[in-house]
């Protein structure tokens, strides 16, 4: 910063404003000497500024270094070598979402049973439930399969449907390929896929001016149907002879099948107390019905999970105004909350293309050991979310961000980011902390190495 | 690519760190409120009340999402016969035959 070297000076006013001819003679350098810094205007051969600059010296004794701030960008000088320097990015930050007045309980579900024939599973039944309306579909009433899922899914395009989503629980298992495949061959309609990491979380059918969307609901409630009747306190699934339409178990499946109740080796995962409970269903030589059975069990599912969607969107309604079927996803409907409350004024950069992929390098999964598990008189911890509390008690990045290049640590005082360096570990430690990720050609891992 | 914090806390073992480049950003405590509204609820319900399980999972799923790719992918349903055309035309990441035979 010492102007002298600049040029030949071609006019000094009272040691404020200096005027300075470039040394190729091509610039002129009008430099204005404040307090603390100089500000230097960079002029063309017509004296039009082309960019302003400031300098600030880093010591008194050495004009020669000094920091340099250039619009977005900061050059660090010592002896007149550039030593370190730093380019604020510009980003877009997230943005804060409206919430919703009104409880929407535009959805219905579908549930699908299949029967397996030579180890491969083809549905046979399909039950829809809208809330109030029961629809049922039986294979032995149309062509094939895909022609009675395309009669049950004709079912519901219809206009008072507008907008509706179908939760299918475990929609991306196989289910959502016959749906998909189905969905495909109905003409006039467009079809709107979002499937990622083979999980099927959106998909649109377009038709006309109307849409409907089917959803899978264990995206939204990680848990066995059974399960979340329990927790939902509404009515649960019922049982049935699943291995009755499995060939392995039943040579000779046939879909008409009326009489004698399935024998107790036809069922999964129930007590003989379970069976004669069932049994007691079919009194007076009452005779069972497979079609009749299997709709009736398939029914249950889908007034399950209706009403266990309609209780947690409930819920969540009464709590955060907003309704869960604009969110396919659970961490997606977290999201939401997050950004309809708690977004407050936190500038949360979206970080895109080059930045996302630097950062991406630090992300490794938690630190995970294994050991043969013996002992006597010993303490076992449990840790309670322990993975929240690290997220409340640990600050965040958010704000602008600064792209360095240098060794930061001598020019920033605790330096809060993302670095790239050159790590040496000590020579030996029992657990080393830190992780790579490393590819072994036989699939990424992660591992805590030793060494530089 | 390491996160400061963890690299201070690895200096107090006996790394040594060499910095040549990286991102700054300013710091806060973003989910603080988050985390204690739900926590709250999660302690002041028992077991077997809804309301026990989704604050569950609402605290486990909110981090998660900040980690989503920028990369958004399109699915598109076509015949056989177009393929080419796409091989051609996008770059494709992964096909899905639906095994209709068009």
């Amino acid at each position: 910063m010492d102007y002298n070297l600049f040029g030949q000076i071609l006019s000094n006013i009272k040691n404020k404003t200096i005027l300075i001819k470039d040394i190729n003679e091509q610039y002129y350098y009008n430099v204005f000497i404040k307090k603390d810094h100089n500000e230097v205007h960079l002029l063309n051969s017509t004296k039009n500024l082309i960019v302003t600059f400031i300098d600030y010296p880093t010591d008194k004794n050495n004009l020669n270094s000094f920091t340099r701030i250039i619009n977005n960008q900061t050059y660090y000088f010592k002896d007149n070598q550039l030593i370190f320097k730093t380019l604020k990015r510009s980003t877009n930050f997230l943005t804060s979402i409206e919430k919703d007045n009104k409880l929407n309980n535009k959805f219905m579900v579908m549930d699908i049973e299949t029967q397996t024939i030579n180890n491969v599973m083809t549905p046979y039944t399909i039950c829809i439930f809208d809330g109030v309306k029961k629809l049922s579909f039986y294979l032995t009433d149309y062509k094939n399969y895909n022609d009675m899922i395309i009669h049950a899914i004709n079912s519901i395009m219809k206009r008072k449907y507008n907008g509706y989503k179908v939760y299918v629980h475990n929609l991306s298992n196989f289910d959502g390929i016959f749906i998909l495949k189905a969905l495909s061959s109905i003409k006039y309609s467009t079809l709107k896929p979002i499937i990622k990491d083979d999980k099927m979380i959106d998909i649109k059918i377009i038709f006309g001016k109307y849409n409907i969307a089917f959803r899978d609901s264990l995206l939204m409630l990680p848990s066995s149907l059974r399960k979340l009747a329990i927790q939902f306190n509404v009515d649960n699934k019922t049982i049935f002879p699943y291995n009755f339409v499995n060939n392995k178990f039943n040579s000779n499946i046939n879909l008409n099948y009326i009489g004698n109740i399935p024998q107790f080796k036809y069922f999964i995962d129930i007590t003989i107390d379970q069976y004669n409970q069932y049994i007691k269903n079919f009194k007076n030589n009452k005779s069972w019905s497979l079609k009749e059975e299997i709709i009736k069990y398939c029914l249950q599912d889908c007034i399950s999970l209706y009403q266990i969607i309609y209780k947690f969107n409930y819920l969540i309604f009464n709590k955060y105004n907003l309704n869960i079927h604009n969110f396919p996803t659970l961490p997606g409907l977290a999201f939401g909350i997050y950004r309809a409350h708690y977004l407050n004024n936190f500038k949360i950069p979206l970080l895109t293309g080059q930045i996302f992929n630097d950062i991406k390098l630090s992300y490794t999964g938690g630190s995970t050991d294994m050991f043969k598990p013996y002992g006597e008189n010993i303490y076992r911890y449990d840790v309670n979310s322990l993975y929240p509390y690290a997220m409340k008690s640990n600050p965040m990045p958010i704000g602008n961000i600064t792209f360095f290049e240098g060794d930061i640590l001598q020019y920033i005082k605790n330096p809060f980011g993302f670095f790239k360096c050159e790590i040496t570990t000590p020579k030996y430690l029992k657990h080393p902390i830190l992780q790579t990720k490393f590819d072994t050609g036989n699939g990424i891992r992660t591992v805590s190495p030793l060494g530089t | 690519m390491i996160f400061s914090e963890e690299m201070f806390n690895a200096i107090k073992y006996g790394y040594t760190f060499k910095i040549l480049s990286g991102y700054t950003f300013d710091k806060e405590y973003i989910f603080n409120d988050y985390v204690s509204d739900l926590y709250e609820i999660k302690q002041s319900h028992s077991k077997d009340d809804p309301m026990y399980l989704i604050s569950k999972l609402l605290l486990n799923s909110l981090y998660g999402k900040f980690y989503m790719s920028d990369i958004l992918f399109y699915h598109n349903i076509f015949y056989n016969n177009e393929l080419y055309d796409y091989i051609e035309n996008y770059s494709i990441y992964d096909i899905i035959p639906l095994d209709t035979s068009e």
